[in-house]
């Protein structure tokens, strides 16, 4: 609308009021004048338009989410309620992590600047974090956005690198920032299975649902995802639900087999092994989460990047993935984990980076494959003849079709990921300060836990590995079925 | 492109990236590590100016791109530098674990190639019977464990306990070898390798076997879905002869290339193994000198064993080239 | 858009046109893909450049509303010709003029403008489709990438009427489905569907109904048939099958090689073809009639030549029972034979006893 405009608007309502013609003639225009500068020019008007109309959207859309509930599958009910549980869970880590400990250390901060630093450096990480993660449950709502959850995955697996690179999880309680990712990470798996999956076809007889009957008819996918579920409840509430502290000592009873007092015994510390337990299952399945999708993801971004620009892009890439590749990759893991940067205070976040930059061009690789073969495929062409951007094109064509490969691929990789570190830990290249299962398998082999029958200590971390590990191998072989269908029993 | 065009091609590219590995592990050692002296000296609480004797003498004084070039001239003429801590050149240290680790690594990985295709291909041609299930149902228990918790199991169990309820065999704890073997006989000194070997083999073995065999299961589960297994069915063959002349071979294939690439992960195995039983070779040597800050013998354990996984890949994909035409061009 | 007047040149005569005639014109493109050389190849050897001439000095022009055929082998560059008009890959060189203006020179923005008018069906149905993506998604993403409809309502009622007119009936039922839930002709359908969403005055039709069986091809062509008297659309139909060309295009030009051999209106080409590529194309196409004898060989020799090492002189004679040593030394043009009807070889009066 242009000022003439809004002031002949102004005018016909004013028309009968002749005696004052002049005076109500001037008093709208300075009106005009008004709402152009302050409504229109500042861009307000636009902006709450558009609020009311994503409102009214959001409403529809809770509205269209209360009839699916009722009109689907119980299953997958109980995944959108998983998916809302785990977002708020999601969130309620981050408010805690603010408020527990980026906040208290930013007012009280009595020390340094770098201190002072840090802490601000982390609220506005913290801020970040909680964008992206209340931007998932606009995704959720909103249809336009939902294709999106997958790149929004892909920015929040690079929030937490960027968390790490800025050694903001250094302090032990910075575990509810990874904690909060890893659930809303979760939320955003779910989210796409049981909402953009299914949204787009719940009409028809829906890709996803053969996909889900495909996940779920294999026994071994119900299996390990009831284990997974099991187990990260389990480390998300940590010692919590224990009656220890993790590095209390219980100097009265060493080497102590199961009892009542302690339900897994206790090392030669005193250390309870249940309360440790859980503490280790927690790092171990943030360390294989968050190596695990850093790997893929990293690998996705140049797989894709490699496939796409192609020419001398690609040759560059590939023939440094062949060289990371041919490398033996655990002398390697040795080699890199010895730096003097990193050693001595090995973190878990270390191990994680460490994995990441061994094993990236393995999923590049096969990234790279897929993608090469979307490029020839003509609807890429035919997007382009419209007109569409390199940007389009990546997003709306290529991630999306790349995605179940990769989500299969980041489901192998934690599975690895999580041997790996148990592997580092236990050749004593781990991180000595917090508690991993592999970590507890180290000191029980150095107890002589299975010579001297203390089969408490190595029992309990030893199952928690292979219970992890199988879990993602069977979520991933079940997934794999989805992928490739040769794969599937007829 | 010939085979011979081929080959050449292939051994560029291995000497290519060894030079990279080689060069990375130096700057690692010489830029990150800062002044290995130190780390020495550190060690063994000696004067402050000592340390500047010491890098006299292992020239460390010499601008970086010198030290460089002197230790690429030296690694040609295979000197890798001196050990610290074993106090012997580390050539030698290596020469003395490399049988060990080329012992354990050889043996596993033939019978992890013979069994783990015949046991692959059994299992994918009874595909959904029992023996299938059991067999996915193992591999997965098996790798769900870490190698080294088994490794630790098979020593408590077979080593200790057996010796303890007086059973009449038990395997040796640790090492390679008897400490008193060089009395014995030739004979007996052989079965005494074989005796120490067993543990540790085995333990690798079966996680390789199940590997290579999950590998090609996977494979001829999907070449039996190709056309030409139904063409072979129409012409009449029986099942056996389909499997051995068309599912066989063609499954065969991405199983070789996966040989060069299955020889890293091998040897990040063995490294397990020969640390958790004790046995003398070079993963066990990388892994004490990185934990004593030994740093040439870190540099130059690592450097042998990048070379071990290339030859092994190198190997591999020759002779892929001779058996596929196809990748000759590729 | 403007009524611009420009100067097409050929050879030496200089004739004016206004494009009001015609739809789209095509100038000496050209399109050579490099040979892959391998990394140490290239490192070693100091070897030229080698390329594939996919496509090699090709101009015509198309008039509003007419089907032109584009008939040729496989291999012979005719799906190229089509990608290149539509900007998908680069040309090499060349001009194509549009409304007036040369397409090749224009800005991203421009290009964008000039796309509404430009379309594409694809030969593979069950490639040319984002399996993630829904029909209505697929037939509105031209709307939605040019920016013509903001609104959804709008564009779900336009998807709807393209639905309904390539004969997707109840159009309703197919907007929510997946082209995996799709046969092949209901995915060609809804191609077309996409094509004439934006009402384009032009549309490349790359070989739309070859990989479809035979019984659902009559309706599909008569559906595009229709749908081009409709919106008045010109079509460049790109096909190997010269009876479907004769049943669907006004003119013809013959490729061979990437460059054209012969053009002109299609029952003349039919009846009287003067290259004797041309001569072989038609002797190949089986006849109808049971009594009717192939009494003679088919008059060529040989297979499709790569694209690398193309032959000196006129790129055919290798070919040609009716080679002389002339054809290995001058590459022939096309040349004005009638009205509209050009050949490119050198001896066609004597083949066909022209005087």
């Amino acid at each position: 609308m242009t000022y003439t405009d809004i002031t002949k608007k102004h005018e016909k309502k004013k028309r009968f009021s002749k005696p004052r013609e002049k005076v109500n003639l001037f008093i709208t225009k300075i009106r005009a004048t008004l709402l152009l500068i302050f409504w229109e020019k500042t861009g307000l008007k636009k902006a709450i338009n558009w609020l009311k109309i994503w409102f009214k959207k959001v409403l529809d859309k809770i509205y269209q989410l209360y009839l699916y509930l009722f009109k689907i599958n119980s299953f997958v009910f109980v995944l959108r309620i998983l998916t809302v549980l785990f977002w708020l869970a999601a969130v309620s880590m981050l408010l805690l992590d603010t408020i527990t400990v980026a906040l208290p250390i930013y007012t009280d901060s009595l020390g340094t600047d770098e201190v002072l630093i840090k802490a601000l450096l982390w609220v506005i990480f913290d801020l970040l974090a909680a964008a992206t993660v209340l931007y998932v449950i606009v995704a959720i709502f909103v249809e336009e956005e939902r294709s999106r959850l997958p790149t929004i995955a892909i920015v929040q697996i690079f929030l937490i690198l960027a968390g790490l690179l800025l050694g903001l999880p250094n302090s032990e309680d910075s575990v509810y920032v990874g904690f909060a990712l890893l659930f809303n990470f979760i939320t955003i798996v779910f989210a796409y299975f049981s909402f953009v999956a299914l949204d787009d076809q719940v009409k028809s007889l829906t890709q996803f649902r053969k996909s889900s009957k495909v996940f779920f008819r294999n026994r071994m996918g119900k299996i390990g995802l009831v284990i997974l579920v099991v187990l990260v409840t389990l480390a998300a509430l940590g010692p919590s639900i224990t009656r220890y502290e993790a590095d209390d000592m219980d100097l009265a009873n060493i080497h102590e087999g199961p009892s009542d007092i302690h339900i897994l015994g206790t090392d030669k510390f005193g250390h309870d092994t249940w309360t440790v337990l859980l503490d280790s299952l927690g790092i171990s399945l943030l360390v294989g989460v968050v190596a695990g999708s850093l790997c893929v993801l990293l690998g996705t971004t140049i797989g894709v990047t490699s496939a796409y620009i192609g020419g001398w892009v690609d040759t560059i890439l590939m023939r440094f993935a062949d060289i990371v590749l041919v490398m033996p990759p655990l002398p390697l893991m040795f080699l890199l984990a010895s730096l003097p940067f990193l050693l001595g205070t090995i973190h878990w976040s270390m191990i994680a980076i460490i994995y990441v930059i061994v094993f990236w061009p393995v999923s590049a690789k096969l990234i790279r494959g897929q993608a090469l073969s979307l490029k020839q495929r003509t609807f890429i062409h035919s997007a382009k003849a419209s007109g569409a951007s390199n940007r389009y094109v990546i997003f709306s064509h290529l991630l999306p079709n790349v995605f179940p490969l990769m989500l299969t691929m980041i489901i192998t990789s934690m599975r690895q990921a999580i041997l790996y570190e148990a592997f580092l830990a236990y050749l004593g290249l781990g991180d000595p300060l917090n508690n991993s299962l592999g970590l507890m398998l180290q000191a029980a082999q150095n107890q002589f836990a299975l010579a001297s029958g203390y089969w408490w200590l190595i029992f309990p971390p030893a199952i928690a590995i292979a219970l992890t590990t199988l879990s993602f191998a069977f979520i991933g072989m079940a997934f794999d079925e989805i992928v490739n269908p040769r794969l599937r029993k007829r | 492109m010939g085979l011979w065009k081929y080959i050449l091609k292939r051994l560029i590219f291995a000497l290519v990236t060894y030079f990279v590995a080689v060069t990375l592990v130096f700057f690692i050692y010489h830029v990150m590590q800062g002044d290995p002296t130190y780390i020495y000296s550190g060690n063994v609480h000696i004067d402050e100016d000592i340390p500047d004797s010491t890098r006299e003498r292992w020239g460390l004084d010499e601008p970086l791109w010198k030290q460089y070039f002197i230790f690429l001239r030296n690694l040609l003429q295979g000197d890798l530098g001196y050990s610290f801590f074993k106090g012997k050149p580390v050539m030698e240290v290596i020469g003395e674990t490399l049988p060990w680790t080329l012992l354990l690594l050889g043996s596993a990985f033939i019978i992890n190639g013979i069994l783990g295709i015949l046991l692959g291909s059994l299992v994918a041609w009874r595909r959904g019977s029992k023996v299938d299930a059991t067999f996915v149902l193992t591999y997965n228990v098996y790798n769900a464990f870490p190698l080294f918790f088994v490794g630790m199991l098979f020593i408590a169990l077979f080593g200790y306990y057996f010796y303890i309820w007086d059973f009449p065999i038990y395997f040796p704890l640790l090492g390679a070898q008897n400490p008193l073997s060089y009395r014995f006989t030739f004979i007996q000194q052989v079965g005494d390798v074989l005796w120490h070997l067993a543990m540790p083999l085995t333990v690798l073995v079966i996680s390789g076997v199940l590997g290579w065999s999950w590998f090609m299961r996977g494979n001829l589960i999907n070449v039996k879905t190709e056309d030409y297994i139904q063409t072979a069915r129409a012409k009449g063959l029986s099942e056996n002869q389909i499997l051995f002349k068309h599912g066989f071979r063609n499954a065969l294939l991405p199983v070789i290339t996966s040989i060069g690439m299955s020889v890293g992960g091998l040897i990040g195995g063995s490294v397990l193994i020969e640390s958790v039983f004790n046995y003398p070779g070079t993963g066990l040597l990388l892994l004490n000198a990185l934990l004593e800050n030994d740093y040439n013998l870190v540099q130059g354990a690592f450097i042998i064993i990048a070379g071990l996984t290339l030859l092994g890949l190198l190997i591999a994909e020759i002779l892929y080239g001779f058996i596929d035409p196809r990748v000759r061009n590729a | 858009m403007l009524h611009v007047i420009y100067i097409r040149r050929t050879g030496s005569e200089t004739m004016t046109l206004i494009d009001k005639e015609i739809a789209i014109e095509a100038k000496n493109l050209k399109k050579y893909f490099p040979l892959q050389a391998g990394l140490f190849a290239s490192l070693f050897k100091k070897s030229e450049n080698k390329f594939v001439h996919a496509v090699d000095d090709v101009s015509f022009a198309i008039k509003k509303g007419e089907t032109f055929g584009l008939v040729g082998e496989s291999g012979c560059g005719k799906s190229t010709t089509g990608y290149l008009i539509l900007q998908i890959e680069k040309l090499t060189a060349g001009s194509i003029y549009f409304r007036g203006v040369d397409v090749v020179t224009l800005s991203k923005e421009a290009l964008k403008e000039v796309r509404k008018d430009l379309q594409i069906i694809f030969q593979n149905p069950y490639e040319s489709m984002s399996p993630r993506f829904s029909i209505l998604d697929i037939v509105a993403e031209p709307l939605r990438l040019l920016n013509i409809l903001d609104d959804e309502n709008e564009i779900m009622q336009k998807v709807l009427e393209e639905l309904t007119d390539v004969g997707l009936i109840p159009a309703e039922d197919f907007l929510d489905r997946f082209p995996h839930e799709l046969s092949g002709g209901q995915r060609q359908r809804v191609s077309i569907a996409r094509a004439f969403t934006l009402n384009p005055t032009f549309i490349v039709a790359d070989e739309p109904v070859s990989m479809l069986d035979v019984s659902i091809r009559v309706g599909i062509l008569k559906t595009m048939q229709e749908l081009s008297r409709k919106h008045g659309t010109a079509f460049l139909f790109i096909t190997h099958d010269l009876a479907l060309a004769r049943t669907m295009c006004d003119r013809i030009a013959v490729m061979y090689l990437g460059r054209i051999v012969e053009q002109g209106p299609t029952e003349e080409i039919i009846h009287t073809p003067l290259h004797p590529y041309t001569k072989a194309l038609i002797a190949a196409v089986p006849s109808p009639d049971p009594d009717a004898r192939r009494t003679e060989e088919l008059p060529i020799i040989g297979e499709v030549p790569s694209g690398i090492d193309i032959a000196s002189g006129c790129r055919f004679h290798p070919r040609c029972i009716y080679a002389i040593e002339k054809c290995k030394e001058i590459d022939p043009h096309l040349e004005q034979v009638k009205k509209d009807h050009k050949v490119a070889c050198i001896r066609y009066k004597e083949i066909n006893e022209i005087k």
